[in-house]
């Protein structure tokens, strides 16, 4: 039998990605608004092995209308990511899951991106049905 | 985010090229002029798949077409006149901006002096609207045909539309004891600068002793109270759709297009919630 040089390996489900958390966090607040906001996360391929999260905020009532509130992007070590709070135009650097986790918390729990989430639910609730 | 698409097409219906563009840039506004297109049968085209459907919101225009993908009544109708159009966008989310479309007349019938007295006439619209709309966060966008330096742009009876931002946010000046308020024209930066890609938007190589060959008749210009929620970096003479190029070797406009090339700019209205 060939001996493993690779040593232990990580199992996959020991390494949250940004992505699995944005995509958690974006569950949670379509299950909060009951369906009437859906969060959803949108990633783009950029140049190189870089990768950009998009977590949005859409408000199907309002024509799908969508709100970008954070912008997540790493490369292929995913750690460290440069966090971006779009709805403040604020970057963060973080190292670690963890650091991750408590901006994210700071980011989606401010009173700017509350307000967003607000008035969004608001105007759904009043929304007239879109004309095709 | 607001992203505007204005296009004069020539009396061409680009069907095809618009809907491209509008789904490749997720364009929430899109303006034409000189444009065949009806919403009847271009709607079904430019929504064919899509989950954010477009409109044609109410409009009185004779010269200028809007089509949106903003949400019922983002779109309010604040008056039109002549080739000017002016539209108060209320976004979900954000301030609400008046944003004006223009198409003045073809320096084909008109003369220099006619556009620059014309302008006048857009001015006072303009302050019109503002009025009425009682907000002066406005964009004017559209084919003037006049390039940025011409008096009726850079007059301060005409748009006062300036070159540098610091003079822009000074607000206004005084010529002859009245208070003139400023436009900031950022096409001056792209106007020749092929580093930023085409010259201008439309060639015409005019047989006359003085011929500039590339206009920039195509415009996007500001008040300033939206300068810092208007990113320069993101405004786009287009010369390709989706690869397909709409130039010719030369580099210059293909007619089979239009003589025209599309302008694209953004809004990052959101940042103007207040908190």
């Amino acid at each position: 039998m060939s001996e493993n040089l690779w040593g232990t390996l990580p199992k996959p489900d020991s390494v949250r990605t940004p992505l699995f958390l944005l995509r958690e966090q974006a569950e949670i607040l379509t299950e909060a608004t009951q369906g009437v906001l859906v969060g959803t996360v949108t990633t783009i391929p950029q140049v190189g092995s870089n990768l950009d999260h998009y977590l949005k905020i859409i408000a199907p009532a309002l024509n799908h209308y969508s709100f970008s509130v954070v912008n997540v992007s790493h490369g292929m070590t995913v750690y460290p990511v440069t966090v971006i709070d779009l709805a403040q135009s604020m970057g963060y650097e973080v190292r670690d899951e963890k650091t991750l986790k408590e901006i994210l918390k700071k980011i989606l729990s401010s009173e700017a991106v509350h307000k967003v989430v607000g008035g969004l639910l608001a105007q759904s609730r009043d929304a007239k049905p879109t004309k095709g | 985010m607001a992203t505007v698409l204005f296009w004069n097409t020539d009396g061409k219906s680009l069907e095809r090229e618009i809907t491209q563009v509008c789904h490749t840039h997720g364009v929430d506004i899109l303006i034409v002029a000189e444009s065949p297109l009806e919403a009847v049968s271009f709607l079904p085209v430019l929504n064919a798949n899509q989950r954010q459907i477009y409109t044609e919101p109410p409009n009185p225009s004779t010269r200028l077409k809007f089509f949106t993908r903003l949400p019922n009544d983002a779109v309010e109708i604040v008056l039109d006149e002549g080739g000017i159009a002016a539209r108060n966008i209320r976004l979900p989310i954000g301030d609400p901006f008046l944003l004006i479309g223009v198409h003045l007349s073809s320096k084909m019938a008109y003369k220099d002096v006619d556009l620059a007295l014309l302008s006048t006439r857009v001015n006072q619209l303009v302050g019109i609207a503002e009025g009425k709309v009682g907000h002066d966060r406005t964009v004017l966008v559209g084919d003037f045909n006049m390039d940025p330096f011409e008096s009726g742009i850079v007059g301060s009876e005409g748009l006062h539309a300036v070159m540098d931002k610091r003079i822009a946010r000074s607000a206004a000046r005084t010529v002859l004891g009245r208070k003139c308020r400023f436009f900031y024209n950022p096409m001056w930066a792209i106007m020749g600068n092929p580093s930023l890609g085409p010259l201008g938007t439309l060639y015409y190589p005019s047989s006359t002793p003085v011929s500039y060959f590339w206009h920039t008749f195509d415009q996007v210009m500001v008040r300033p109270s939206l300068l810092d929620v208007f990113p320069e970096n993101q405004i786009r003479i287009m010369t390709s759709i989706n690869g397909t190029t709409l130039l010719r070797p030369n580099g210059r406009p293909h007619r089979r297009f239009s003589d025209h090339l599309p302008l694209l700019f953004k809004l990052e209205i959101e940042k103007q919630t207040q908190v």
